[in-house]
């Protein structure tokens, strides 16, 4: 008997590919994200996002390899600390900003240009 | 093989329906009389003051980063409870190592005076 | 399951995230009491780090499942980055803004922030790679905007965490490509024997590299993602501007020396598509960072354009190194590497400490500040003179060596437009630091005096450091240029 995410990838045909399209669907929203983004705060929603889309990689690259799912599952607990650290520090910065302007957005942040 | 996962997808498709069924069917069913007091928002009986999107009190900000602290340290400890029997007293050692450092941060947090609320 | 780990080859490491750790205990246990003491802590950690690193041997070693090694060019690269993180301890003793916020804390960080450079230079391992990057790049983000009341500090931080977040997210994607495609191998020698025998797509590979690429140029402060440099380095405080041009990019320097070496074989097929986007970034950097900063009215913006052209020759060195590699020994592109790397260390820093100073004496950074500064601060006014030309690669100066070891690569290699490019490059840089000299030695000093006050001794220390490398091997280079070969000689092991 295998486990249920198997059953389901064989009953929905799912191969490493489909898992490689979400993720570079999610990559691409992110990116987009942080370049349209003009508020600080939503510009760190797309990096999560980029950096949850990578995690998506790894883990279909562990499943696809089987033996070696160690040390994706242990990359990813890696990059899921490192997002958190890198967002409490983002947003320890951004309230900082925000204490001197009232306003996240990065039009805003133009006290020192060329 | 399919039947024992056919029972939790017939389940899921079941309850569903069922749901599905009984919102629909009290939707056809049931008077429609909205009122100014009926739309209003639901506080337990209490007027709603003010609007619903305001901001949260940047102070809960600093308690949020002293939860992400040992939110974070979750995920390597249960990895670690898992192998623990494998890795030993190495392993013990290491994670008191881990675990003193996220406790000093939280020490340092409390002196600097970050879990007050001011 | 046994784990073997070689503490010895650890040790410099765990000595600075010790050493940051008692700077924290020290002082939430004894608060103002103990003031005074976050300096000579440090700069005890830190001489213990070095002596821990120095007693390590110069032969190849690797350890925890072969994903930490130490080489002599690690070493030496290590041995930069405690350096500069010496002289930035000293500078920022004297940097007055900042006494108005934490010093332990700020000092702790600094020896954490080294310390994840120097596992960035010595990791080998994919995992480790990404997690000591980011480590590295976190607590630059606190430092860079540590003096938050500031506004324009406020503003330096938030402006590098977005540059440096977004990049690195890209860069992760780069290795999560990588990781995939070399079929779960983690361990970067053998991910690149794996990239070359799997027979992937050439053009998977050079979008692989191409993520990771944006994030290590972030790093290095290098072309396409260059735009945080000049805000971050006039908003941020000094020592931490000449700590992010130093260390910081040294550390990344030194990833991607390996990164070319270890994932970039020569039989691979994506040399020549590799080679074309760094002389791109190359020769962009050069011609950005000197023209963009003939404009500058900011001393420190000044300093960061020059960087970023600075950076532009270090890549030149790189590409030398990547495309001509004899496995034995004269591999000048990686000489010329590590000479610039060292020459630049001192230069840079000494520039770097000289502004810091006129900064507090002056209360500013802008050109005007500087005007007939010499004869009314005739030392300091020599002193920055002295590390401008160095800068610009004047000959008794160890800046002259470092480029004429860069340009000698190059052309020896035949990359002709590349050495073109740079020798142009640094007779136009020579008007950008001239303008300064010009400012500082023929214009009319303003009516008011400016208040005198003492410079301490610690800043005075650091200047005579950057001063004695910058003219001892700018005069006499024998030694530095012997020790670089005995550094790239081994660099080929694994």
């Amino acid at each position: 008997m295998s486990s249920p995410t198997e059953f389901l990838d064989t009953l929905l045909n799912i191969t490493p590919t489909h898992y490689l399209v979400v993720a570079f669907a999610l990559f691409a929203i992110g990116l987009a994200g942080v370049l349209i983004r003009r508020n600080a705060i939503l510009i760190l929603m797309g990096i999560e996002l980029m950096l949850n889309s990578s995690n998506i990689v790894l883990l279909a690259a562990g499943r696809s390899f089987g033996l070696q799912e160690q040390s994706a599952g242990v990359f990813v607990v890696f990059v899921i600390t490192i997002a958190a650290a890198e967002a409490i520090v983002g947003l320890a910065l951004i309230l900082a900003c925000y204490r001197k302007w009232r306003d996240v957005s990065a039009d805003r942040f133009n006290l020192m240009k060329w | 093989m399919f039947s024992d996962y056919a029972v939790v997808g017939i389940t899921i498709i079941v309850s569903l329906g069922f749901v599905a069924v009984a919102i629909v069917s009290a939707w056809l069913v049931r008077p429609k009389r909205p009122s100014k007091l009926k739309q209003s928002t639901y506080e337990c009986g209490e007027k709603p003051v003010g609007s619903g999107w305001v901001q949260y009190n940047v102070r809960f900000y600093l308690f949020a980063l002293a939860f992400v602290v040992f939110d974070v340290e979750i995920i390597f400890l249960f990895a670690w409870a898992v192998v623990f029997k494998d890795l030993g007293i190495f392993g013990l050692i290491e994670m008191a190592v881990f675990i003193f450092i996220l406790l000093f941060g939280l020490i340092w947090a409390w002196r600097k005076g970050a879990l007050k609320w001011v | 399951m046994k784990i073997d780990i070689n503490w010895a080859l650890l040790s410099p490491e765990l000595t600075l995230i010790g050493g940051a750790l008692v700077i924290f205990i020290v002082d939430l246990i004894f608060r103002r009491r103990a003031r005074y003491l976050h300096l000579p802590l440090a700069i005890i950690t830190l001489a213990v780090a070095s002596w821990l690193l120095s007693s390590l041997g110069w032969n190849y070693q690797s350890t925890v499942a072969d994903s930490f090694f130490t080489d002599r060019a690690a070493i030496f690269f290590k041995l930069i980055v405690y350096l500069g993180t010496f002289i930035i301890l000293l500078l920022a003793e004297g940097y007055r803004p900042l006494s108005r916020y934490p010093l332990p804390e700020f000092t702790g960080l600094i020896l954490l922030a080294a310390s994840a450079m120097s596992f960035m230079v010595s990791s080998k391992d994919l995992i480790l790679l990404y997690v000591s990057i980011e480590f590295a790049s976190i607590v630059s983000y606190i430092l860079a905007g540590y003096m938050r009341d500031n506004v324009e500090s406020a503003e330096a931080g938030l402006k590098y965490f977005l540059f440096g977040a977004s990049s690195s997210a890209v860069m992760l994607m780069g290795f999560a490509l990588l990781f995939y495609v070399s079929g779960g191998v983690t361990n970067l020698p053998a991910m690149g024997q794996a990239l070359v025998e799997n027979n992937i797509h050439p053009a998977f590979i050079i979008i692989a590299f191409g993520l990771v690429a944006v994030g290590l140029s972030y790093k290095v402060g290098a072309v396409p993602i260059h735009g945080w440099v000049p805000d971050t380095y006039q908003g941020a405080p000094t020592p931490i501007a000449a700590f992010l041009s130093v260390s910081s990019k040294v550390a990344g320097i030194a990833v991607l020396l390996r990164i070319i070496i270890w994932l970039l074989p020569q039989e691979s097929a994506i040399m020549g598509p590799w080679t074309m986007i760094l002389s791109f970034s190359a020769m962009a950097s050069m011609i950005l960072g000197t023209t963009v900063g003939i404009l500058q009215m900011n001393l420190k913006r000044l300093l960061a354009y020059s960087a970023i052209a600075h950076i532009g020759f270090v890549l030149i060195g790189i590409i030398v190194g990547m495309n001509y590699v004899t496995y034995t020994g004269n591999d000048f592109g990686k000489v010329s590497v590590l000479i610039y790397v060292a020459g630049y260390l001192f230069m840079n820093l000494g520039a770097f400490a000289i502004v810091n100073m006129i900064g507090n004496a002056t209360g500013g950074y802008e050109l005007h500040h500087y005007r007939g500064l010499a004869s009314r601060k005739p030392v300091l006014a020599l002193l920055l003179a002295v590390f401008l030309l160095a800068l610009a690669g004047i000959p008794p100066t160890v800046g002259f060596i470092a480029k004429f070891y860069v340009l000698a690569a190059a052309i020896k290699a035949d990359f002709i437009a590349l050495a073109v490019v740079g020798i142009l490059t640094s007779v136009v840089s020579l008007f950008l630091y001239a303008r300064v000299l010009k400012v500082m030695y023929m214009d009319k000093p303003p009516k008011e005096e400016i208040p005198s006050k003492p410079i301490p001794a610690p800043s005075w220390a650091a200047v005579g450091l950057c001063l004695l490398g910058t003219l001892l091997w700018g005069i006499y280079p024998g030694p530095l240029i012997h020790f670089a070969k005995f550094c790239v000689k081994q660099i080929w092991l694994q």
